[in-house]
């Protein structure tokens, strides 16, 4: 593969000129996210699969991913060849403090090699992910943008990458865009400009990788140039089926150790708890009478909420009609009864004064139970409305030990670094494996001495008793 | 604007129609549109779930709950709502949460933490009685918010939005639009490309034997079905509106199965009505006009009003028209940085004849340098970093103003 010249870039190329040239020379050319090759014909036995004949610019054009099988053929080719793409240049910063890394950690970087440098590694919240992106960075000396899914996982990237390289570091999103050799960005705003810097990188980390097959997030990695791509996660499956994209956007998962084959050494010592509450009795009444409404709808429609599309079917009903508008209600209801009775929150008042020198983070299901045990309680709440620097100071006062408790409904759920945590109180939440061993993994990052607990309030003789059950369906349950 | 979901469109065969309300539909979506806007301005220094509440409870037939919930997002998308004064809801927080994390601390086994004086203190502190100090504590979220100023739409002018607003939700999830245009007014037709190229649309503009077929897309659309550019396509729609006619097919994808339709709107300005005032040249335009005219010079500048040829290419939009008593007339488009193969495009045009002095302003992060045309050719390049400078484009245009006279 020929070295980019900068210089070439910044005049008419070649192929720019060469209409009347008889054989023109090969280009290729980063547009908007995608990848142009010029100078050669459709079909020719150097296009990968993956390009078509773009009759607008007279090129063969692919997504930008493609960019690495189609130089590379070029390159085994001895074709000769110009690179008007690529606009990065090898990365010179270089890790300021080398740590030992981790015996699994030195294994996950040799599997990801092995791969072409194209992979998922798997592996549990506070084992290290981070600091094997670190070391891959280091590894491929190429450019790299890291995809975070939140603004504050944004930071703490940002910190770790400036720390070890000792090196500015840019940040995209968040009102920032200041583009570096080594930048974070969200994946909101990877999405937005990829079409822009998506040349400028030779290296992608996707943090919690497990965001990238949605729709517009695919479309961010594939609008990507970079060659080389790792993915890092906790929890790769999602319920929708789409993690089978990540072998096509990242590559196959190379590494994958889980929470029981790390605790104890690698990760805390943990102990999970279920606790059941029962609904009181005039609570208990409303939630028959609630959901006798609901489930008779149910009956008189003939809906069968577990069938495929029973509950888009419920909701599609439950518009036309009043008694459809009363039945959407009342499953709101007696969902809301069950997520947060009162003997909910007396258990939480209890909690939080038998750990009240520990560092708790509570979990809901909704912002509504956060700013009610909030107000409560009169612990600091995060939020998806809690601005950026309100969130920072209340995770450094809980660091600090100035808050012994934070309560949150989902944006803690992953990444967020609070190594002094080790209780977890789950109010309530949703069915998801992956959610809930997210949760637990809060509070799982090794300390000296530190054995983690995790409780989980499930409201006895109501649909939070499935749902608890089908959230512990992990090895980190058994 | 409407998202999504709040449209409930039927298919018919590869087809897509939303039906805008009319008949008696669009009597009833006055008449919740009416009790609406009565509400809201009735409702003014009411907190936001209190406004939520009450137009909730406008009656309405179960079968308009989705026009409903789209006349009312839109009514409140011109209300405003600010945060109810009194202490900052922050500061209260913090001081309430870590006094009351010490305090807790400090409990032994059995005793009880006593909120309520920690609320009683806090709230004295900040010059508010005890009973205030919970609703104060989150007065910042948006639901708290107090609603300080109606929309003072009309409900006819509401529900005329609504309509827009449906078509331009469909154009959301559009991967292709083809505009045909039946319009003699040059205005109508330069506004419309003037809105493409500031909404950084691709786009092809042709001839047609009665008026003018526009295609607009994007380089990915070559690859996959992608509603990348569907936003951009939706705020096109008014402007489209204040065309004499049009007819515009987008190829759409549609509902949770995206599955690929055809959507189809015919419209135009309506008989009698005034055409829109023209629009304002962009800011970097304006300001570039503005610094020529501060210039001791004989170059005099004004916005472009014409769409010129560029044969071979398309028609091209150019922003400004200088003409000066020696060197004659020059046409200045201005690119940005929206395409470099677009500027490709235009240097092939130059090299291949251009009947005209044109100069082409492009944004260095193009990175297509200006020497990459010869100076005897009567188009040139200027490069510009960050703003246009008034003197490099006056001697750009000098210079292909004497090249064009001299072949000419």
């Amino acid at each position: 593969m020929p070295e980019a010249d900068p210089a070439a870039s910044l005049t008419r190329t070649d192929a720019d000129t060469a209409a009347s040239a008889a054989q023109p020379p090969i280009v290729l050319r980063f547009f908007a996210g995608t990848i142009e090759v010029h100078g050669l014909p459709q079909g020719h036995a150097l296009v990968p699969p993956g390009f078509l004949w773009d009759p607008r610019t007279n090129c063969l054009r692919a997504d930008a991913d493609h960019y690495g099988a189609v130089a590379l053929r070029l390159h085994r080719a001895r074709v000769p060849w110009q690179d008007d793409a690529r606009r990065w240049q090898p990365l010179t910063a270089d890790v300021a403090e080398p740590k030992q890394p981790r015996p699994f950690q030195v294994e996950a970087l040799d599997a990801w090699r092995a791969q072409q440098s194209r992979g998922l590694v798997v592996l549990p919240t506070g084992a290290g992910k981070s600091w094997l992106a670190v070391m891959a960075i280091a590894d491929r000396a190429r450019p790299t943008l890291v995809v975070a899914p939140t603004l504050d996982l944004v930071r703490q990237w940002h910190q770790l990458l400036e720390a070890a390289f000792a090196t500015k570091v840019g940040v995209v999103g968040g009102g920032e865009h200041d583009v570096q050799p080594l930048t974070v960005t969200t994946y909101d705003s990877a999405w937005i400009h990829m079409e822009h810097f998506g040349a400028r990188f030779g290296l992608v980390v996707f943090d919690e990788a497990h965001h990238l097959p949605g729709t517009s997030y695919a479309q961010a990695a594939r609008m990507c140039m970079a060659p080389f791509r790792l993915g890092l996660t906790a929890t790769p499956e999602r319920q929708d089926g789409r993690h089978a994209l990540l072998d096509e956007l990242i590559g196959p998962t190379c590494f994958r150790r889980d929470i029981v084959e790390l605790s104890g050494r690698w990760l805390a010592e943990y102990d999970v708890e279920t606790r059941v509450i029962d609904l009181d009795e005039a609570e208990r009444q409303e939630w028959t009478h609630e959901r006798e409404i609901y489930r008779g709808f149910l009956r008189d429609q003939h809906i069968r909420i577990s069938a495929p599309g029973g509950w888009g079917r419920f909701l599609m009903l439950s518009c036309r009609s009043e008694e459809g508008r009363r039945a959407l209600a009342a499953y709101r209801r007696q969902r809301a009864l069950a997520l947060a009775p009162k003997g909910k929150f007396e258990l939480v008042g209890q909690l939080l004064h038998q750990h009240r020198a520990d560092r708790t983070l509570l979990f809901t299901q909704h912002n509504a139970t956060a700013h009610a045990v909030s107000r409560r309680f009169l612990v600091p709440s995060i939020t998806h409305h809690t601005r950026v620097s309100e969130r920072t100071a209340i995770l450094r006062g809980l660091r600090e030990g100035d808050y012994r408790a934070v309560v949150t409904s989902k944006v803690l759920n992953e990444g967020v670094d609070v190594p002094e945590a080790n209780v977890a109180i789950i109010m309530s939440g949703s069915g998801s494996v992956r959610e809930h061993v997210q949760r637990l993994g809060r509070v799982l990052r090794k300390a000296e001495g530190k054995r983690a607990r995790l409780y989980e309030l499930v409201t006895g003789e109501t649909g939070e008793v499935f749902t608890s059950t089908r959230r512990r369906e992990h090895s980190a349950y058994r | 604007m409407l998202t999504a979901d709040l449209v409930r469109g039927t298919r018919r065969g590869d087809k897509l129609l939303v039906s805008p309300p009319t008949g008696k539909r669009r009597q009833r979506a006055l008449e919740i549109a009416e009790a609406s806007c009565a509400l809201t301005a009735a409702l003014v220094g009411e907190p936001r779930d209190e406004v939520d509440a009450a137009l909730q409870s406008v009656p309405i037939q179960a079968a308009d709950q989705l026009l409903a919930r789209g006349l009312q997002k839109l009514l409140l998308d011109t209300c405003t709502f600010e945060a109810a004064e009194g202490p900052d809801p922050r500061v209260l927080r913090e001081a309430l949460f870590l006094q009351a994390s010490a305090a807790r601390q400090a409990l032994g086994d059995g005793e009880h933490l006593n909120d309520a004086q920690l609320r009683a203190e806090v709230a004295a502190a900040h010059g508010l009685d005890a009973a205030q100090i919970d609703a104060a504590l989150y007065a910042d979220l948006k639901g708290t918010h107090v609603l300080t100023a109606a929309g003072t739409e009309t409900a006819t002018d509401l529900v005329d939005r609504y309509c827009l607003a449906l078509e331009q939700a469909v154009l959301l999830r559009a991967e292709r639009v083809t505009v045909h245009l039946q319009s003699d007014d040059p205005e109508s037709l330069r506004r419309v490309l003037r809105a493409c190229k500031f909404r950084r649309l691709l786009w092809r503009l042709v001839r047609e034997e009665a008026g003018w077929r526009l295609e607009l897309d994007g380089p990915v659309s070559l690859l996959r079905a992608s509603t990348r550019y569907g936003l951009q396509l939706a705020l096109l729609l008014p402007v489209l509106r204040d065309c004499d006619q049009f007819h515009l097919r987008a190829d759409v994808r549609w509902g949770k199965a995206r599955t690929p339709l055809t959507f189809v709107v015919d419209g135009g300005r309506r008989r009698g009505a005034r055409a829109a005032p023209a629009l304002p040249p962009p800011d970097d335009v304006a300001r570039l006009l503005e610094d020529i005219a501060a210039l001791d010079t004989l170059w005099q500048a004004e916005a472009a009003v014409d769409i010129v040829e560029l044969p071979g290419v398309s028609w091209c939009v150019p922003d400004v028209r200088l003409r000066h008593p020696e060197f004659g007339e020059v046409w200045l488009e201005v690119m940005g940085y929206w395409s470099r193969d677009a500027v490709w495009k235009r240097v092939e045009l130059v090299e291949a004849g251009l009947d005209r002095a044109m100069v082409f302003a492009l944004s260095s992060r193009l990175r297509v340098s200006e020497g990459v045309l010869d100076p005897d050719l009567p188009g040139a390049l200027y490069v510009y970093k960050g703003v246009m400078a008034a003197r490099r484009v006056l001697a750009r245009a000098e210079e292909a103003a004497t090249a064009h006279a001299a072949t000419a």
